[in-house]
């Protein structure tokens, strides 16, 4: 195949190296990206972000809604908190066994299978916003299952959607 | 009244206690802050002018109806705007005492 393309093993090695050099490049370029929600300071809260209140331990013991949780880890930790109260998800139950754990693992832990992801300021603020790519706020839910029609006998179907909350249906 | 419950008397005298989940958001003003809970931008431009002893002005009807929720624990007005800014796709400016809140061109 190399040799078909015309390319030496020389010519290969310097391309490999080209590529590896293009990928180390590329690296820093996308982390130096800047965040689309990057207002006023405020970034994306990430495990590495610190701060006194973020680094508070919370222990908590908890079952309720998205938004309790949020208000509670908020109040253990002196945390400020700021969202759009028509934002989706806020209503999805959550359950929280915590011990000790930083306020700011908390949030992340509690907001990472949500449709919801949080930006802090330099000060530590926390301001909820959509997660990119999650589904807008709605009443209605459309979809459409299409099975390619089985010539032997027909197996059982099952399909499930996760919008926040769970819903499955089967067919026999 | 125990450890998780809340307590009310009406204008009436009449007296209920009940399960409270979140007791914080009734005793947070002790602390020295503040909770906005599912009010509408309009109600809490008049809960932080009393706060911040100024006149915050939210321009645009829609946009004064937006619902915000929020808690804040001894932060400066700046930061408070800041944040509701940043959650509702705002902006703001001070002029003395007076802020105008409105939303980001």
């Amino acid at each position: 195949m190399m040799r078909r393309l015309g390319m030496s093993s020389g010519a290969v090695a310097s391309a490999a190296a080209l590529a590896l050099v293009m990928l180390v490049a590329a690296a820093p370029l996308r982390a130096q990206r800047p965040e689309r929600a990057a207002v006023a300071g405020f970034v994306a809260l990430r495990a590495d972000v610190h701060g006194p209140r973020l680094d508070q331990p919370v222990t908590l013991s908890f079952t309720g809604t998205l938004r309790q949780a949020i208000a509670r880890i908020a109040a253990l930790a002196d945390l400020s908190v700021v969202y759009d109260d028509s934002l989706p998800g806020l209503d999805v139950r959550a359950t929280l066994q915590i011990e000790s754990v930083p306020a700011r693992d908390v949030l992340l832990r509690v907001l990472e299978q949500s449709t919801l992801r949080a930006l802090v300021s330099p000060s530590g603020q926390i301001v909820l916003v959509r997660r990119d790519g999650a589904p807008k706020a709605t009443d209605e839910l459309r979809g459409s299952v299409r099975r390619r029609p089985s010539r032997g006998r027909r197996s059982p179907a099952h399909e499930s959607i996760s919008v926040g909350t769970r819903f499955a249906t089967y067919s026999p | 009244v125990a450890a998780g419950q809340r307590g009310r008397v009406d204008s009436t005298g009449a007296i209920t206690v009940a399960a409270e989940p979140d007791v914080d958001r009734w005793t947070e003003w002790t602390r020295g802050g503040i909770v906005l809970e599912g009010m509408t931008l309009g109600d809490a431009a008049l809960e932080l002018g009393r706060r911040f002893g100024v006149q915050v002005e939210v321009r645009g009807d829609d946009f004064a109806r937006r619902r915000v929720s929020a808690r804040f624990h001894d932060e400066p007005l700046p930061r408070v705007l800041d944040a509701l800014a940043v959650a509702l796709g705002g902006q703001w400016t001070r002029d003395g005492q007076r802020v105008v809140f409105a939303r980001a061109e």
